[in-house]
């Protein structure tokens, strides 16, 4: 099945090193964060001219037939995001469902009357309810994991079950399973992952596929650059023919989280309450920007506006001062206020206790947060504009002119035209840029162009999983019997290899 | 009391969970944990996915274990529609989405289940709010005359324009926009695209292999990184996609979004994830979606491959051919007096254990030895027997029932001795001012069976279980049969003065279910007992 294809490979290649037949990983000696006071590898450094053969592990088989039934052949496709999970069948156009896991802390059992403070009940619709306090199914740093890893496997075992068992009505053993997954995800969640799929659930085989890359292929094109957005963090990666290339990999925390901290501080600056039987309006107490509420609010009513005309001239987005941000933005801003009502529930009952008054400028101007980077943390677009600076030149233009943007966050209305916008303005003003100016007039989305929006940008990466998963070839895959505890990484070499040899090629 | 304060209250009910070791998943897990029983601790984390309450539980004959959902397997035997409670056959599942195919369907508002109605008069195709609605499937010339109602939130299909000639076959009448929808048309152009390509490129060429080596795919190839000639970028490139569907950003959403006045015009995400072929922001783009179909399952016992729970296959009915549960084969613990909790003020408890089996059995009830940040634990009689069950206490009249039973309970530290339960008191002293009091109480139950000799099986069971029985009290008798398992309490909050007591604390548990036969306990409001 595996073939080195080296007959056409470049003649300088210095540090092959496939060791292991039956996998196609290769040894690249690049820096991964997964220690606690690492943060994510932000300058991954190229491996100058390495490591470098593709190994060829495709190969059609034409005896495959699609059933009438659709049964049998389907695998599972999961993409296990920090607030969501996206599971579903591959073949299909969309995922079957997108379970919220943040509001999944199980404080007690799944009883629908509970309610703590902050907890949330979330009625699916459907068979089954998540309830319990907000909590994010994991965090990119492990160190972050004060109970160690036991909960997160507690609780990742827990959601799967629930999603096959109640959601996508299949038995885990007879399917095999793709997964998506993002090239920062720590290793040791990949095998926390891994772990619970073939030990718990007992999966017969798990393919791992790089998101980005996924995510790209829904567009039918193979090259350009895949900005996700997500909730933890954004990760731009440039991925050329169909080859992610890793190593100009770039991330910053700008992202979901950022936007939720940055809403609860307006909110709680800016914001205010009534609450009956007072008619008079108070200030908003932190208590009821409870995570779910704040969700809440950023999925419905924040949108992005364009550039500010005065910021514009400047040149440069400065950073502003919360305090100062109601006097730069609530003049100019044509946003109404928005009358949001705070609801507790009690007894399973939903019951209004006040009103959240939300300025119009904090939904206009809430997700600036995402644009104003600094020396510490890029901006969204400077992460990619620092990612196009890496890359070797004569790559920037194809890459330049087929951006994707793909993630939960990209779904604010006018994301991408601001982003394009600000774009421009970072390659005419920003001086750390002036080598990619010639790239302004090739900057091009691909959601302008071919299908539009018609895969929603957070389920790119699924829909793209999916596609993988229904082609008729095999893909490379991990089997149940073969597992001993590790999963293939582009961190680590090969299957085979223990433990201290994954710490050897992180340091 | 402000308004502000009242939200503060948290509403957490007493409990008692029952923790399962689950101990052949922990033993695969290996490297994760290594939690020995006695270092049982209620405030770790993972003690929600461990304890449950008894009906949640198993209990497996053969291993004489306690199962939960974590240590069961599970086998679909079944699917049906929650709401016409039709079955489907398992073939056409999946090609239906796991959804109902005949008339069910859900509100896209509410999520609660929608009838089919009749409009009173034949009426012209209803003219959409949004132009940007789905076109409905069956528009006739004279006006389809059904659609979809909720009767929750008032929403109904007429809105967005949707109506249909036939009350039946919904779904089928919906199949065609559905298979209409630009992303399916999309995703399979891709995937005849995709598929077409590698079709042209045998592996041996390996110029786009690196598409679908799906671990591979991580792996950088750099060798196209400076050197690589323009013709060998073309020919390693696909060929170029032409996209078959295109959807553009829901038009005039900014526009909306910034002049938004009602925050119901936009959608939750509850909403949209019940809609994932657009997840639409606006109300009125959302659909009725069919009802997702729910599963019988046959579940068994991880260790020993034993059927625990078998249902009836068919979708109506409720029976179960086979049924081991917990709350039929071990001690069930109830709260049945729980007065306030003040700090530093002593307080006694009544917890009622009821015998589910046919032998007497005797219980023995072991606190933990570290010291609880919560308070002081006592029990006084950590050690009794409980008379066996029988059918015909449910019947006998509640006060011949406490006569008979009364004279029995002179022992101290026991608070009634009723039919097959007994009641014990625990005197609690909360030391801190917490949201809630819990402790853990390791509960040793020994069944003297005195009816038959079934050595072997009684041999092995006791093996098993005397493992596991921290307390020391392994049984070497052969007739009788011996189980631990830890449970948690909780008792709720603990207040620090009694001037706020209103009493609505008292009754609220004992809304906790007392069981399912026997008379309801009547825990008096302080837990004094009255024994003589």
């Amino acid at each position: 099945m595996e073939e080195e294809s080296n007959s056409s490979s470049a003649p300088n290649r210095p540090t092959i090193d496939i060791s292991d037949t039956s996998s196609t990983q290769l040894t690249i000696q690049t820096p991964r964060s997964t220690t606690p006071n690492n943060p994510p590898a932000r300058n991954v450094s190229p491996v100058p001219q390495s490591s470098a053969t593709s190994s060829s592990i495709l190969s059609v088989t034409s005896t495959r037939r699609p059933s009438i039934y659709g049964t049998g052949e389907d695998r599972i496709v999961l993409d296990i995001g920090s607030l969501y999970i996206k599971a579903g069948f591959s073949g299909e156009s969309r995922p079957r469902h997108i379970v919220p896991v943040y509001a999944g802390n199980m404080k007690v059992h799944w009883d629908p009357d509970f309610n703590g403070s902050g907890g949330v009940v979330k009625a699916c619709g459907e068979s089954c309810r998540v309830v319990g306090e907000f909590a994010e199914l994991f965090d990119l740093e492990i160190g972050n994991y004060p109970d160690g890893l036991d909960v997160l496997y507690d609780r990742l075992a827990h959601y799967l079950r629930e999603i096959y068992f109640r959601y996508l009505l299949t038995d885990p053993k007879q399917r095999k399973v793709v997964l998506c997954e993002s090239p920062m995800l720590p290793l040791k969640l990949k095998q926390l992952i891994a772990k619970v799929l073939f030990e718990n659930l007992q999966v017969p085989s798990i393919s791992f596929a790089p998101s980005h890359m996924l995510a790209l292929l829904t567009t039918g094109r193979t090259t350009g650059l895949v900005i996700d957005v997500g909730y933890l963090e954004t990760t731009v990666l440039p991925t050329f023919s169909a080859r992610p290339l890793t190593p100009y990999i770039r991330t910053t925390p700008l992202a979901g989280r950022a936007l939720t901290k940055r809403l609860k501080e307006l909110l709680s600056t800016f914001g205010s309450m009534i609450i009956p039987p007072s008619t008079k309006e108070s200030p908003v107490h932190a208590k009821y920007l409870t995570p779910a509420v704040l969700e809440d609010i950023k999925t419905r009513f924040i949108f992005v506006s364009p550039i500010m005309v005065s910021a514009a001239s400047i040149g440069i987005a400065e950073k502003t001062l919360v305090e100062d941000m109601e006097e730069k933005y609530a003049t100019v801003s044509s946003a109404t206020n928005v009358l949001y009502p705070i609801t507790i529930s009690k007894s399973g009952r939903e019951r209004q206790i006040g009103t959240l008054i939300i300025p119009g400028w904090i939904r206009e101007r809430c997700a600036e947060v995402l644009f104003e980077g600094d020396e510490d943390e890029s901006s969204v677009v400077g992460c990619a504009l620092e990612c196009l600076l890496k890359t070797p030149i004569h790559l920037r233009r194809p890459l330049a002119s087929a951006i994707l943007l793909v993630g939960g966050t990209t779904l604010l209305p006018n994301f991408q035209s601001r982003f394009g916008q600000e774009l421009l303005r970072a390659l005419h003003t920003d001086r750390r840029f002036k080598s990619l100016s010639g790239l302004a007039d090739h900057i091009e989305f691909l959601e302008d162009n071919g299908s539009g929006k018609v895969f929603v940008a957070n389920c790119r990466a699924w829909v793209g999983g999916s596609l993988i998963g229904s082609l008729k070839s095999t893909v490379v895959e991990i089997t149940k019997d073969k597992y001993n505890g590790q999963v293939p990484d582009w961190t680590t070499a090969n299957l085979s290899k223990s433990d201290d040899s994954d710490e050897k090629a992180r340091d | 009391m402000s308004s502000s304060s009242q939200t503060e209250i948290r509403h957490i009910r007493p409990y008692v969970h029952y923790q399962c070791s689950c101990p052949d998943v922990n033993k695969s897990s290996v490297s994760l944990e290594l939690e020995k029983e006695e270092s049982f601790n209620v405030n770790s984390p993972r003690i929600q996915f461990s304890t449950f309450s008894i009906s949640k539980l198993y209990f497996c004959n053969d291993c004489h274990q306690i199962r939960c959902p974590r240590c069961v397997q599970e086998e679909i035997v079944s699917y049906y529609c929650p709401n016409c409670l039709f079955e489907v056959p398992t073939a056409s599942v999946k090609s239906e989405r796991n959804r109902c195919a005949r008339n069910c369907f859900q509100c896209p508002i509410c999520q609660n289940t929608l009838s089919v109605l009749p409009s009173s008069e034949p009426q012209p195709p209803p003219s959409p709010i949004s132009p940007t609605t789905v076109p409905a499937p069956t528009v006739s010339a004279t006006g389809a005359p059904y659609y979809l109602s909720c009767g929750v939130c008032r929403w109904d299909s007429q809105e967005i324009g949707m109506t249909f000639e036939k009350a039946t076959g919904l779904a089928l009448q919906l199949q065609r926009t559905e298979d209409e929808r630009p992303d399916v048309k999309e995703f399979d152009h891709l995937k005849d695209h995709f598929e077409k390509h590698m079709r042209l490129n045998t592996p041996s060429t390996a110029l786009p292999s690196s598409l679908l080596s799906i671990p591979g795919m991580s792996s950088f190839s750099s060798r196209y990184g400076g050197m690589v000639s323009n013709n060998q970028q073309k020919s390693d490139d696909i060929v170029p996609y032409d996209a078959v569907a295109k959807v553009e950003i829901e038009s005039g959403l900014v526009d909306d979004l910034v002049q938004l006045k009602d925050v119901n015009q936009i959608t939750t995400v509850t909403q949209r994830i019940n809609q994932l072929s657009d997840q639409p922001y606006k109300v009125e783009r959302l659909q009725p979606q069919r009802i997702h179909l729910r599963t019988k399952r046959v579940k068994r016992c991880r260790s020993c491959r034993h059927i625990l729970i078998k249902p009836e296959q068919k979708a109506q009915s409720t029976k179960f051919k086979i049924k081991l549960v917990a709350l039929n084969n071990i001690p069930k613990i109830t709260i049945a007096s729980l007065p306030k909790l003040i700090l530093n003020q002593r307080t006694q408890i009544v917890l009622k254990f009821s015998n589910p089996l046919d032998e007497e059995i005797s219980v023995d009830l072991t606190l933990q030895d570290e010291i609880n940040e919560c308070g002081k634990v006592n029990i006084l009689a950590p050690r009794f027997n409980i008379t066996p069950y029988d059918g015909l206490w449910e019947y006998e009249e509640q006060d011949l029932v406490a006569s008979k039973s009364r004279t029995a309970s002179n022992s101290i530290g026991i608070y009634e001795r009723r039919g097959d339960s007994t009641s014990i008191i625990v005197e609690i002293t909360p030391l801190a001012e917490v949201e809630e009091f819990k402790f853990p109480l390791l509960v040793t139950y020994t069944s003297k069976n005195n009816e038959n000799d079934g050595a072997t099986t009684e041999e092995k069971t006791n093996e098993t279980s005397s493992s596991k029985a921290t307390s020391g009290d392994s049984v070497a008798d052969e007739s009788t049969r011996t189980l631990s398992f830890w449970t948690v309490l909780g008792l709720g909050p603990v207040i620090k003065t009694p001037s706020g007591i209103t009493g609505t604390m008292v009754t609220g548990p004992r809304s906790e279910p007392s069981g399912s036969k026997g008379p309801t306990s009547r825990g008096s409001s302080s837990g004094n007992s009255n024994r003589k």
